[in-house]
């Protein structure tokens, strides 16, 4: 057993439970969608991606790809949460909560990307 | 991407996870813990102000509490919240500062340049392994005549005095082990513009094997090696090495010129080595019996060419047994720095006393004691350390085997052209008294300065100027070429010494001569004279002049010039 990898795995699927978790929900209702939730993915994502630093397989470069395009989803996400509390007149608005969906949307593709080609991996080394 | 980088990503992991965990925690206590507005009414941060309040205060620009004066709970966290990020900031700055000043990450930063060098290396050049006393001073010459090289050496201390030596062009150097394939690959074994390989490593071994990744990748490609030992000589002979230089075998021979033929010795000594003997030296009597000191590896060289010539030898040894050899008349037993052992071997009646002992002072003292006891001694010394080189120097040695010196100055007649090997060869076979006119000529030509030698290829790219007048089927002569380009009355200081043309050599050709395209001409003479040949073939204007004497391009500098050269 690899620590590395037992701890790697550890922080894709939570990556990709808790943006699950975000995501599911009416998309225009704000009251579906935890501010938290979409905190701890953004946090967890981030740690995941530093994980992948200094990988020279190719696995390991693609998975790099993977989890950078899901920061940069839940980053975005995230800005434009604070916007719309802070910022904008309107406030959170069933628009600005579904673009933040959608956005955490396309996050979850990412991190599914990334748990598939972790399980291929894991199945390769088996054979 | 390169190590380089993957290591310092790598390196980088923790310090940045534990940047983020930090920041995480501290963003995430400060959206729990409840606060009060303006109004004493409760208040919960959002994560955009933790965050903002998290961003100044971890990075300790603190611009007060916002959006509202703290409560006491959080302020107790923000308390936590400082140390710990300093903490955290301190530790991720602390991994960096190590990453740059780690031995393995300098290391592949630097080998990183040098492959980065090697790579983008245009010009052709030679691979140098090994830069010791040796090396050093091939590569000293090598650059001052415009080769380009590259270095290799395993030793810190001599890359640094690379470093130092102020060589007139910038060489790439790796401190690394040249017998590793990889190390030689980035050093451009594979470079379509690398030319040759010079392996001067101290071990025989990594020699051999720096020889035959050169051979196996491209054959043709030269490749010159040092070697200290007969077995490693043969091992590297067996896969075509193109020259293997044994120091004591390359002093035997030269010896041996000296005895036998003077003036062919001395020819090979002035275009070999840049202080050359005067001619008077061929003079001296040399043949009769002589003394050989220690019967090691240099005496074994020895005592083979003397047999050859049917000439009489002494050995002094300490240890004959040891050596293999019998004991019989010609054999003295002894070290020979004392005088009993020196009359034995019959001092008194000897040409010449030979010093061939690994020990500098043992050498010293038995040429000392030799030179009382028979003052007209021919005195040869073997050096074995170059810090002793003012002291031999001192003792008036007539021949002086210097192990460096002998091998860096045949690289450098390997390397300067390949023709004047093929000139030493044909000079083997002329008669002493051929070779007697050519030492005069050459005498009255340099003196006492260094004699050079060079070489024109008449093709389109080394003699543009030569080239095209002969194909518009104009006729030049050698001795045009030898004339001044800013005054044709004066001729410069060198002659020819060999002209090969389809593969057939004529030596010493005459003036009058007239060239073809496709000639290839050694010269030899001072060095200026090398550098005004060589921009007169390749500039037409210049050449016009010294053909026919046509002015082309007037400038009133040459003008001016002529009339300082004229008077």
């Amino acid at each position: 057993m690899n620590t590395e990898k037992v701890v790697f795995a550890f922080f894709i699927v939570l990556a990709l439970t808790l943006n699950f978790g975000f995501f599911l929900g009416e998309m225009t209702n704000p009251e579906h969608h935890n501010v938290y939730e979409l905190f701890f993915a953004t946090a967890v994502s981030l740690i995941a991606t530093v994980m992948k630093f200094g990988d020279r397989t190719h696995m390991g470069a693609i998975l790099l790809a993977t989890s950078l395009v899901a920061d940069l989803q839940l980053i975005i996400a995230a800005v434009i949460w604070g916007w719309a509390v802070h910022v904008s007149d309107v406030g959170m608005d069933g628009a600005a909560i579904a673009s933040i969906v959608s956005l955490s949307g396309g996050a979850l593709l990412a991190n599914l990307l990334s748990a598939v080609l972790l399980s291929i991996e894991t199945v390769m080394i088996r054979r | 991407m390169n190590y380089v980088a993957f290591l310092i990503l790598r390196r980088l992991r923790a310090p940045l996870i534990a940047l983020i965990v930090i920041y995480s925690v501290l963003i995430l206590g400060y959206v729990l813990i409840p606060g009060e507005d303006a109004d004493g009414n409760e208040y919960r941060m959002s994560f955009f102000h933790a965050f903002y309040f998290v961003s100044f205060m971890g990075s300790t620009i603190g611009f007060g509490e916002l959006p509202y004066a703290f409560t006491a709970s959080q302020r107790f966290w923000t308390i936590i919240a400082i140390y710990s990020s300093v903490i955290a900031w301190i530790y991720s700055i602390g991994a960096v500062v190590a990453i740059l000043r780690d031995e393995s990450f300098l290391r592949l930063l630097q080998r990183g340049r040098f492959r980065y060098r090697v790579t983008s290396e245009k010009e052709p050049f030679y691979i140098v392994c090994g830069y010791g006393l040796t090396g050093s001073s091939v590569v000293e010459k090598m650059t001052k005549r415009g080769m380009r090289c590259v270095v290799i050496d395993m030793d810190h201390a001599r890359i640094e005095a690379l470093e130092l030596d102020s060589l007139p062009f910038d060489v790439p150097n790796l401190c690394a082990d040249a017998s590793d394939p990889d190390i030689l690959n980035d050093a451009g074994i594979e470079h379509k513009k690398c030319i040759g390989v010079v392996c001067l490593t101290n071990d025989d071994h990594a020699n051999l094997s720096i020889a035959i990744t050169s051979k196996l990748l491209k054959p043709k490609r030269m490749v010159v090696s040092r070697v200290a030992t007969q077995d490693y000589a043969k091992n590297l002979a067996s896969f075509g090495t193109d020259h293997i230089l044994d120091p004591f075998e390359i002093f035997a021979d030269y010896l041996n010129g000296a005895i036998h033929q003077p003036y062919q010795h001395l020819i090979y000594d002035w275009l070999i080595s840049p202080e050359h003997k005067a001619v008077s030296s061929a003079y001296t009597k040399k043949q009769g019996m002589w003394v050989i000191c220690g019967y090691g590896r240099f005496g074994k060289a020895l005592k083979k060419r003397f047999d050859q010539q049917d000439m009489s030898t002494v050995i002094i040894e300490p240890k004959p047994e040891l050596r293999g050899l019998e004991t019989t008349v010609n054999v003295v037993k002894g070290l020979g720095t004392e005088a009993d052992t020196l009359l034995e071997a019959h001092i008194t009646k000897a040409v010449g006393v030979i010093a061939g002992t690994a020990d500098d002072a043992n050498n010293l003292s038995i040429v000392m004691t030799a030179k009382e006891l028979n003052p007209d001694l021919i005195m040869v010394a073997r050096q074995n350390h170059r810090l002793n080189r003012s002291v031999f120097g001192a003792a008036g040695i007539d021949m002086l085997m210097d192990p460096s010196k002998i091998i860096s100055n045949h690289i450098l007649a390997l390397l300067k052209t390949p023709l004047l090997i093929e000139f030493l060869d044909r000079l083997a076979v002329e008669k002493e008294e051929w070779s007697k006119e050519l030492i005069e000529c050459l005498e009255a030509l340099v003196g006492k300065n260094e004699l050079d030698s060079w070489s024109l290829d008449l093709d389109k790219e080394s003699a543009p100027a030569v080239y095209e007048e002969l194909r518009q089927g104009k006729e030049i002569t050698l001795q045009d070429l030898m004339k001044h380009p800013h005054e044709r009355r004066k001729s410069l200081d060198c002659m020819p010494l060999l002209l090969k043309r389809d593969n057939t050599l004529m030596m010493t050709p005459a003036g009058e001569m007239s060239l073809r395209i496709g000639d290839e001409v050694l010269m030899c003479g001072l060095s200026r004279a090398a550098s005004w040949m060589l921009w007169l073939v390749a500039n037409e204007n210049a050449l016009r002049y010294v053909v026919s004497g046509e002015e082309g391009g007037g400038y009133v500098w040459k003008h001016w010039v002529r009339q300082y050269l004229g008077k």
